[in-house]
């Protein structure tokens, strides 16, 4: 099965157009600098945001909780958030190096687990675990940026972040609500744009259609409303009896439709279906 | 009953037609020897703890014979274990046969690119036989509505030449 | 006389339920185009996409289970009063339009509270609702009373033949009403199913009164009843298509016989091919499936005839118009009469959909497509346009008859059937394609973020052309809908009386009913052979299912 050969040049196009869509969202927040502020926060890049995988996260709302200075510190792991008890607690956290983090489940929500995405820490907590209690603890030693999420959760916003030491990237506080949802236009903005023109004219002549009847048809009928009468029924230019019918066209439309079907058949059944990989065989 | 001539030509047509689409499904299953998943697979009576039946082990991928795997394959919400987390892990030219079976609620199991395509429901096992003759990695995709975070649900098989797999993890 | 003012009260009842059906067909297609915005990645801002399951719950039960069966009421009370030339019972029609209607508000409000923050009642959990997955009570109780009502409406029509086979013994069923019953019969023996499923098990279980329910047995019920269904909305289509489509084209029906054939088949053969949609099902011997593959394929048969009778009959009638040559006789057919359109362009795309419909039959073709994207394009076609477009074109047609008022902006009613053919064929050519490359069905973000994770595979085309095919199709859809929804707006909306452009007569088929053999119209026969088709097919994998335990194996509620 080699079909992958010819995957990379599709997918390099959609990530292209996905990371235009990145680089615009970062420049986005970039260009919120103001030029008097003193906070910074970590660069969680668009971790949170709808770019990154997973999607939003909806319980973090821009700051980072600072707990540097402190050499303990709890995550709780199923807090309320992202449609559920879907949400780590805090989202973004920055400690100092050496501080042990205590992940302590709420027993909300289902099964987690904490799963580094990246960064130096490296975490995995393993099988995701439903029940209350701290079931998993770690250490932060090197300095740097960590991202983490839940796995069954991902797709519901549940991620993290825990920045580490003073030495690492930053950024101005930034004002929330740069976050758009991607917009991909999947034909690009040539498809996009031809999307609207065949809407727009869709719209402007079933308008044109509609002012121009509204003009005849609304008009009401002066006076007593007329009597209710049908259309007289259809009266045939030839008419043709039972006997001397011979649907010759239709015998020859049906007889390419069988065809088609016969064409068809074989296509989906032989090439599509049975050229495909492995089969169940079992 | 009167029939025009046209017509009744038609419904032979349509008869043979008919054979002939059973026809070529029964060539795929009795001559390329194509089967559909059945209840060979056996009965969980514990849908939420599977490996507790006879019929089901703990997730993951078991060797069993020279060229032979066995994969135990949990679906849950929002997840397959083995498949999510870590990639199926299976070596070239192997016979491999999944045991795949739900904790909660029903999800589909489709290897994208391929023609194994089954359905994870909770107390039942699919048991299905599939034959993997080149490297490749394909996709694994639930493609039945399981909750919220369905279109999340994803995982990865990796079929990898001989070599490496002994080399790597197991 | 038009038929409003032969049968007011039969008037009423069919334009309270087109009313109710254009509602729903009004809310469920601008879900669809919610949908095919979303799931495409051209507009995610109408909902989340946790929301779209939602939305796409909203789409398949407003679109198929409330707009097709109040048309499809409502069309059938015109069908058997006017072939009958007979009053249907006032009371009894009363009683099953208020059952739907308070079924469809409860089931309606149990799905949109779902979009409702904190409101505790959803019901997430698509059109098919599968165990272990639990949606509201109130969703199933709506959905019981759309269908008990829907029974009452069949013992409205029995009632009145009865009444009519009194007073004419010997003659045999006029068309229509023949129709009607055999579909009626068919729907009887089908929705058994699913009301076992719903009373017996989803109910008590939602309600917490049983801890567990076997997920694969009410699976398995609910398709029982889920594939008979599709003939459920088909056969009235096709009785549009075998009585009504010839008129409009100038002719005559070809066979009076051969429509009773075809419909005697469809009471057969409809619910004996569940297991069809549960091919790939752990739990079920493939010898069960292997039957229900045969089943389905000759299922194919009444549809291929009524393919030739339905374009025979329309040739009939062009030639009339004074048409000639072998295919040249297309061009004399009315191509400016809105109803004419959206009919025959139905039956074309019924064509194609019907194809789709043989390979989704195929027993191990389906590993091919099974809940693929290719499925929504198979029934886009057949629901989606055989039926709805059929629905919405017949309303041109049957409009004026039932109001006492002239069609407004015929223009527009004119490109509206035009318009749904072009969205239809670009969604649902790229659906089919979508789903040969894998894409996967019922999803609000088909194409995966994890690199690597999943690979679509395109023979023709690319992924990212089929997706903005959908999203056009899907637009242009919705536009089509709005067409039809003005037109029929402004013609509600206007003043009674005129000479209608349309007329109600239906002419005398060339081979008449008297030609057909007397046992075509012995229903009780052909009930019992159905019911014991049934019991063949589903009686063994049944057992199986209930013999280790009728709960077992057993999952618990799994809320939304």
């Amino acid at each position: 099965m080699s079909r992958s050969d010819s995957l990379p040049t599709r997918r390099t196009i959609l990530k292209t157009i996905g990371g235009a869509g990145v680089g615009l969202a970062v420049s986005g927040t970039a260009s919120g600098q103001e030029t008097a502020a003193p906070a910074v926060e970590p660069d969680w890049g668009n971790w949170f945001t709808a770019q990154a995988r997973g999607g939003e996260v909806d319980n973090y709302d821009g700051t980072t909780v600072d707990r540097r200075g402190e050499s303990e510190v709890t995550v709780l792991v199923g807090s309320e958030g992202n449609g559920g008890f879907f949400a780590f607690d805090p989202p973004a956290l920055w400690i100092d190096p050496g501080t042990t983090v205590i992940f302590e489940w709420t027993g909300e929500g289902g099964g987690h687990n904490v799963v580094s995405e990246s960064g130096p820490a490296g975490m995995d907590s393993g099988a995701p675990i439903a029940e209350p209690g701290v079931h998993f603890e770690h250490t932060f030693d090197a300095t740097g940026i960590n991202t983490y999420y839940c796995v069954p959760h991902l797709a519901l916003g549940m991620k993290a972040g825990i920045a580490v030491g003073d030495d690492i990237p930053t950024v101005q506080v930034a004002p929330p609500g740069d976050e758009e949802p991607g917009f991909e236009p999947p034909g690009g903005i040539a498809g996009f744009t031809l999307m609207l023109l065949m809407v727009g004219f869709s719209a402007v002549a079933a308008f044109g259609v509609l002012a121009g009847e509204s003009i005849t048809s609304l008009r009401r009928p002066a006076g007593e409303p007329e009597e209710l009468t049908e259309a007289e029924p259809f009266e045939p230019t030839r008419e043709i009896g039972h006997d001397e019918f011979d649907p010759i066209g239709t015998a020859s439309l049906i007889a390419i439709y069988f065809a088609i079907l016969v064409i068809m058949w074989i296509f989906v059944y032989f090439i599509e279906f049975l050229g495909r990989g492995p089969t169940v065989i079992g | 009953m009167e029939i025009h001539r046209f017509e009744s030509v038609w419904v032979l047509v349509s008869i043979v037609l008919i054979l002939g689409f059973i026809g070529t499904v029964t060539y795929g299953a009795v001559g390329i020897g194509i089967k559909m998943v059945d209840d060979a697979g056996g009965t969980i009576d514990d849908p939420a703890n599977p490996a507790t039946s006879d019929a089901f082990r703990d997730p993951g991928v078991y060797q069993t014979g020279q060229n032979e795997y066995e994969v135990y394959v949990v679906a849950q919400q929002f997840l397959f274990d083995p498949g999510t987390s870590q990639p199926i892990r299976l070596p070239a030219n192997s016979r491999v046969t999944f045991h795949i079976t739900s904790v909660d609620v029903i999800h589909g199991f489709e290897v994208s690119g391929t023609n194994i395509n089954v359905m994870a429901i909770p107390g039942q096992i699919a048991t299905i036989t599939v034959d993997f003759d080149e490297p490749a990695t394909y996709g694994i995709v639930c493609h039945e509505y399981c909750g919220a975070g369905h279109h999340s649900m994803e995982g990865r098989v990796e079929i990898v030449p001989q070599a490496e797999f002994d080399g790597g993890s197991q | 006389m038009t038929f409003v003012e032969d049968y007011p009260k039969e008037a009423r009842i069919v334009r309270w339920s087109f009313a109710v059906a254009f509602v729903a067909l009004g809310i469920g297609g601008l879900f669809g185009l919610i949908q095919s915005l979303h799931r495409t990645g051209v507009f995610r801002g109408f909902v989340s996409s946790t929301d779209y399951y939602t939305v796409l719950t909203g789409h398949g039960v407003l679109l198929v289970l409330v707009f097709t069966t109040f048309f499809i009421a409502g069309l059938f009370t015109w069908a058997v009063t006017r072939s009958l030339d007979r009053n249907l019972s006032y009371g009894v029609a009363l009683t099953w339009f208020s059952t739907m209607l308070l079924g469809t508000i409860m089931a309606t409000v149990a799905i949109l509270a779902g979009l409702v923050p904190n409101s505790g009642i959803s019901a997430d959990v698509l059109f098919t609702f599968y165990a272990p997955l639990q949606a509201h009570p109130i969703f199933y109780i709506g959905a019981v009373f759309i269908i008990v009502g829907s029974w009452i409406a069949g013992y409205n029509y029995f009632q009145a033949y009865w009444g009519w086979r009194k007073e004419n013994q010997g003659e045999r069923i006029p068309l229509q009403t023949f129709m009607v019953l055999m579909t009626f019969l068919m729907w009887y023996l089908s929705s058994i199913g699913v009301a076992v499923e719903v009373l017996a098990f989803l109910i008590p279980w939602s309600l917490g009164l049983i801890q567990t329910v076997d997920p694969l047995l009410t699976r398995t019920l609910f398709w029982y009843f889920g594939h008979p269904v599709v003939y459920f909305w088909l056969l009235p289509a096709y009785v549009i298509w075998y009585t009504v489509l010839p008129k409009l084209s100038g002719g005559r029906l070809l066979s009076d016989p051969l429509a009773r054939v075809v419909f005697v088949l469809f009471l057969l053969l409809s619910t004996p091919t569940g297991f069809h949609h549960q091919y790939v099902d752990p739990g079920i011997p493939e010898g069960f499936k292997f039957i229900a593959m045969t089943n389905t394929m000759f299922l194919l048969l009444p549809s291929l005839l009524t393919a030739f009778t339905v374009v025979a009959s329309m040739e009939h009638g062009a030639r009339q118009r004074g048409g000639e040559g072998r295919l040249n006789w297309l061009r004399s057919l009315p191509w400016d009469d809105p109803a004419f359109v959206g009919i025959s362009l139905a039956g074309l795309m019924f064509a194609a959909g019907g194809f789709s419909g043989m390979v989704n039959a195929g027993m191990n073709l389906n590993y091919l497509i099974h809940n693929t994207i290719w499925v929504p394009g198979h029934f886009h076609l057949t629901v989606g346009t055989a039926f709805a477009l059929t629905a919405m074109a017949v309303t041109y047609w049957l409009f004026p008859q039932i109001t006492g008022k002239r069609l407004r902006f015929r223009g527009l009613a004119l490109v509206q059937p035009y318009l749904w053919f072009i969205g239809m064929t670009l969604m649902s050519n790229a659906m089919h394609r979508g789903g040969l490359a894998g894409l996967p069905r019922r999803t609000a973000e088909p194409l995966y973020q994890d690199t690597g994770a999943a690979l679509f595979t395109p023979i023709i085309g690319t992924i990212a052309e089929m997706q903005f095919q959908i999203a056009i199709g899907g637009t242009l859809l919705f536009i089509s809908l709005l067409l039809f929804l003005i037109v029929v707006g402004a013609t509600w909306l206007s003043a009674r009386g005129g000479t209608l452009a349309v007329d109600g007569h239906i002419p005398t088929p060339l081979s008449g009913a008297e030609n057909g053999p007397l046992i075509l119209d012995n229903l009780k026969v052909w009930t019992v052979i159905a019911i014991l088709l049934v019991a063949l097919t589903y009686f063994l994998p049944l057992w199986g299912m209930l013999a280790d335990g009728i709960l077992a194996p057993g999952s618990p509620v799994f809320p939304v």
